[in-house]
């Protein structure tokens, strides 16, 4: 009886080892995956797990506290800081406030002891994923090649341009040299004016044939040079942040009107101050691949902002200490003596954005359109009311075209009360309103679009 | 014409120079009478540095963005609206955040439920433009900044946030909180009020008018019993008021010195 209580005590404690060493990394699994759940619910928005962001990293967060003597206070402090801080029986929880500028954390009263556990092992447990080498670095060292052998190329030509020339030079000179030697009589040297008379003299029907050509040629050059003052279609001008478009607005789906925000309330469109872009970029640092890195710490710059701080640099009297402003440069330029209101055209004629700046979605820096471009967008863009225009971009015709193209709601119960406005008013004349509304649809040229007075004032 | 060495060399000496005649690609080109062109005075973003059509090169661009001064209120002839725009008392502190809930959203957005509802709608618009992106759509915390970056997302509205009261919601709008940065400088006053109450639809499927009222009421009744008119009273950066009786310990202080 005895030996086989003794055998059977063995084969629980065998049992219970096999089970400890297999089951523990199930139970474990389990933790990890529950733990990212938690992670991604609870802390995400203010927590990374392997860098300091908002809050501090989590990787390793037990072991700090543990190691300061208060690893049971940790719980304490997830469920509410707060109420752990005031009551100061924590010196750990008072160092972690005041590294992070005295932010408090959120209370998550709801989350359990192992609760927390999971979140800290998967936190503890986690390995970023491997990413691919970067292929972009190599494309960036190509495209400086290209631009340096260009240069190369041309100092090359320039040095072999002068060889010739002095080469030249000297056989003449020795030609002469050798004439005087063998005694021979050097006449009156003709100049290249005088051997170029004497030839149109002699094939005076074909000199006069490429005299007509060049002429005619440099007529319609010049008239195409002139067409083209004025005219900024395609201009993309240099900044001093190499900021993209296509990533901001077309990638990350952006609205147009989170930076250019006063584009309905006022003429300008405006540019972003450095505080919207720091509305991200005081988290974002380098974009995923690591690129990004040098323009936004240009911008970290000019708004005075210290990333291994996480804060804006302040001087003695608490205000931030800014950089140079960064300068933009202007790609739509509009003389001084057009009136032009994004607030008219935006909020009131409701016109998209696209019909006048093309798909910025695509473009990298601010950049002008061109007509060409735009009309290829109307068919795939039914829904925001473009149409096709044939002038240039940024030009009066281009204007006037729009202004008598555009058809215009106007009615009792037109969607925009500025044109209901107009509607009431013009029924006080209805030979006026008879009118305009005979081809069956109101323009803006109708509606004074066309008066000088409208633009130029 | 001859094929000769001094022929070829002289096109490729030509094709060289014409080549190296590149525009500048800054330059937005030549234009007609720069002095109808050229404003004189600053414009927004333009800036030729002009005095008396001579450009000077130290003056271009020297003006940045300028902050309004200090407590200036847009102009507005509706009193109504004029209240909404007051200067925001509040404090960009926790203590600012906590107090922040006591912050009643203006009887003028909530006078009725059909009212409510259609500033909520407008809320949706301003929501689309300045939120979306990174909250996502229908708040959810899955905008494509988030999901294209790997970014620290934001907590659904439905599920993390969904305690915050509009007082609340005003008030990280207007100073951000955690990696949300402030955005009082893109919406103003009214927008935020708006953007709240369509968060607020977000939080519950719905905008819960009736359960809002109450919460509004409780809140109005309690300023009344604080005798506080109105949050647009308290300034905290102005007036600190001794709640325990220090400032006269201060002023004895100084009497002995």
């Amino acid at each position: 009886m005895k030996f086989h209580s003794v055998k059977k005590l063995g084969i629980i404690c065998l049992f219970s080892t096999v089970f400890a060493l297999f089951a523990n990394p199930f139970v474990a699994q389990e933790d990890a995956a529950a733990g990212k759940e938690l992670f991604k619910a609870n802390c995400a928005s203010c927590h990374k797990i392997d860098k300091k962001s908002t809050g501090p990293q989590l990787k390793g967060a037990k072991q700090i506290w543990a190691d300061a003597g208060e690893g049971e206070l940790i719980y304490e402090w997830v469920r509410d800081n707060g109420a752990l801080r005031s009551s100061g029986k924590s010196k750990r929880a008072a160092a972690v406030f005041a590294e992070f500028n005295q932010q408090a954390m959120t209370t998550f009263p709801k989350l359990s002891n192992e609760d927390i556990d999971n979140i800290l092992y998967y936190a503890d447990t986690y390995a970023p994923p491997v990413e691919e080498g970067p292929v972009a670095t190599e494309t960036e060292a190509g495209d400086t090649d290209k631009g340096g052998v260009k240069m190369w190329l041309l100092i090359l030509g320039i040095v072999l341009l002068f060889v010739t020339f002095a080469a030249l030079g000297v056989r003449k000179k020795l030609a002469y040299i050798a004439a005087a030697e063998r005694g021979e009589e050097i006449g009156e040297e003709k100049s290249a004016m005088d051997k170029l008379g004497a030839w149109i003299y002699k094939n005076w029907l074909f000199a006069l044939l490429i005299f007509v050509v060049v002429l005619f040629a440099g007529l319609a050059d010049l008239m195409t040079r002139l067409a083209t003052i004025g005219v900024y279609e395609d201009y993309q001008p240099s900044q001093v942040v190499a900021y993209d478009h296509s990533l901001h607005a077309g990638t990350m789906e952006i609205d147009c009107r989170y930076c250019h925000n006063s584009v309905e309330k006022s003429k300008h469109a405006g540019l972003p101050t450095t505080n919207v872009c720091m509305n991200c970029h005081k988290v974002v640092h380098e974009s995923k691949k690591g690129t990004g890195a040098e323009e936004i710490a240009k911008l970290h710059a000019a708004a005075g902002f210290d990333k291994d701080l996480g804060d804006y640099v302040k001087d003695a009297d608490g205000n931030v200490v800014e950089g140079k402003p960064i300068v933009w440069n202007k790609a739509h330029n509009l003389p001084d003596h057009v009136f032009f209101s994004h607030k008219q055209h935006v909020k009131v004629g409701g016109i998209d954005c696209m019909q006048c700046h093309g798909d910025v979605k695509t473009y990298t820096l601010g950049r002008v359109s061109t007509t060409a471009e735009i009309n290829a967008l109307v068919a795939d863009n039914s829904d925001k009311g473009l149409i096709e225009l044939t002038k240039p971009i940024l030009t009066m015709g281009w204007c006037i075209e729009c202004h008598d193209k555009k058809q215009i709601e106007v009615g009792p119960d037109a969607s925009n009360p500025y044109y209901q406005e107009i509607h009431e008013r013009l029924t006080l004349r209805p030979d006026v309103y008879k009118n305009i509304k005979e081809d069956g649809m109101v323009t803006v040229q109708e509606l004074g679009g066309w008066e000088c007075a409208k633009c130029h004032y | 014409m001859k094929l000769n060495f001094k022929n070829i060399s002289l096109f490729a000496g030509a094709s060289i120079l014409m080549m190296s005649c590149s525009r500048n690609p800054d330059s937005p080109g030549y234009e007609y009478m720069p002095d109808m062109y050229r404003s004189q005075a600053v414009e927004a973003y333009v800036d030729y540095g002009l005095i008396k059509d001579v450009e000077h090169e130290d003056l271009k661009n020297t003006m940045s963005a300028r902050k309004p001064a200090m407590g200036s209120i847009p102009f507005n002839a509706d009193p109504e609206m004029a209240e909404v725009m007051m200067p925001y008392s509040f404090t960009n502190t926790e203590d600012g955040y906590n107090a922040s809930k006591g912050n009643a959203i203006p009887m003028k957005y909530v006078s009725n439920e059909e009212t409510a509802i259609a500033y909520a709608e407008e809320g949706k618009v301003l929501f689309g433009y300045f939120c979306s992106h990174c909250h996502g759509k229908t708040g959810k915390g899955d905008g494509a900044v988030i999901t294209y970056g790997e970014y620290n997302a934001p907590m659904p509205y439905d599920g993390g946030y969904k305690d915050r009261t509009l007082g609340q919601i005003f008030h990280v709008i207007t100073y951000g909180k955690g990696a949300m940065g402030p955005h009082g400088s893109q919406l103003n006053k009214d927008e935020r009020w708006k953007v709240a109450l369509h968060v607020r639809t977000l939080q519950y499927g719905n905008l819960m008018y009736s359960e809002l009222m109450t919460e509004v009421d409780s809140l109005n009744a309690m300023k009344d019993s604080l005798k506080v008119m109105s949050p647009l009273m308290i300034d905290t950066n102005v007036i600190e008021l001794p709640l325990d009786g220090s400032l006269n310990h201060e002023s004895t202080e100084e009497a002995h010195h």
